[in-house]
């Protein structure tokens, strides 16, 4: 059984090229890869490609790069430097994985942080 | 089970069409987008994967109702590369099971030997059953896999169910709407006008013959002579000089 984020980021894939009216081939032709590859990707035969390619597929589909790499169970990579060089982040996300901190929590602490923020400008 | 007969599956692919237009908002033309089709109209995924015959037979491709997943064989990319009507014609041979027999069939969810029925793939092959995709599936040993495979060798296409899945995927891939008007405007007289029309419609110059012949377009001789009219014509004709 193919892991839930492959199953997800298939799925994904294949929904935002069913709406470009392109098939695996042509899709696959866009991006340079091989289509039984994509083919392989879209029903979780096979995990999500690398972040350069998941980018490039979002640039073909019209779509939001970062989404597809997160659904995809992947960091981009740009994010990844911010989160290593922040002494704060690897905490909260430790607190996240402990158990510490809720999704909830964190939401409200963003808002709350965003409040602030609207307020000083 | 049913025979379905050539005017059922014009009307039934015709109406597979109309809807694939009007869910998409695209018209249809020659090639008809059958790999689309199959996902729009039918929301069958399609997988490219090697699929294992039994040695000595090959198969083209699959079908796994459960999964509503159409396979088709990797290790004939050359081929396909080579007639990439002959690729179509299996996407819409697997789609022509799926739309008259699977769809609405309980088999989906039924048994066999023990595992599901669900996995039982109908293929479309030069006579093979995909042994590894049975094993991989649904299969703990061997012995299983042998069980199996012997069952689904027997229970292969009966010749009433190829027949029509094929005479669907034919009427799927050159719809009497859109074929009977490209054979007139390209007033054929040779082989390189049928050659022609072929590759508009992307299919194989076999599957254009059958369906022009079943459409009353043309016979092709004994003699491989292209004759406008049909097979009765052509002999009523002979009978005269």
């Amino acid at each position: 059984m193919a892991p839930e984020a492959e199953v997800l980021f298939g799925d994904r894939l294949r929904e935002l090229r069913k709406a470009r009216g392109l098939t695996q081939k042509d899709l696959a032709e866009k991006v340079e890869i091989d289509f039984t590859y994509l083919s392989k990707i879209e029903t979780g035969g096979a995990p999500p490609p690398a972040e350069k390619t998941i980018r490039e597929l979002a640039r073909v589909l019209k779509t939001d790069a970062e989404d597809l790499i997160l659904l995809a169970g992947k960091v981009p990579k740009d994010l990844g430097k911010v989160v290593t060089s922040s002494s704060v982040i690897p905490t909260i996300l430790r607190g996240m994985k402990d158990g510490e901190f809720t999704e909830e929590e964190l939401q409200q602490c963003l808002r709350d942080l965003q409040e602030r923020k609207k307020g000083a400008d | 089970m049913k025979f379905w007969r050539n005017v059922e599956l014009d009307d039934i692919t015709a109406g597979r069409l109309a809807e694939y237009e009007r869910m998409t908002g695209r018209k249809v033309a020659p090639p008809v987008p059958v790999e689309l089709l199959a996902e729009e109209v039918f929301d069958l995924r399609l997988c490219y994967e090697p699929v294992d015959g039994v040695p000595g037979l090959s198969v083209f491709g699959c079908l796994s109702p459960a999964r509503r997943t159409v396979y088709v064989n990797e290790d004939f990319r050359a081929l396909f590369n080579e007639k990439p009507g002959l690729e179509r014609f299996t996407v819409a041979h697997e789609v022509g099971h799926w739309d008259l027999f699977e769809q609405h069939s309980d088999q989906k969810t039924g048994l066999l030997f023990g595992p599901p029925v669900s996995e039982v793939l109908n293929c479309r092959s030069r006579g093979g059953v995909p042994a590894k995709f049975i094993k991989g599936l649904w299969c703990e040993s061997d012995n299983d896999t042998f069980e199996v495979l012997s069952y689904l060798q027997q229970r292969r296409d009966a010749p009433t169910v190829a027949s029509a899945v094929d005479r669907y995927a034919s009427a799927l891939l050159m719809p009497k709407s859109l074929l009977l008007p490209a054979f007139r405007e390209a007033n054929v007289t040779s082989w390189p006008d049928l050659y022609e029309l072929r590759a508009r419609f992307k299919v194989s110059i076999t599957a254009l013959v059958v369906r022009l012949e079943r459409l009353k377009q043309l016979f092709v001789t004994e003699g491989k002579q292209i004759f406008l009219g049909t097979r009765e014509e052509y002999a009523g004709q002979q009978r005269l000089f």
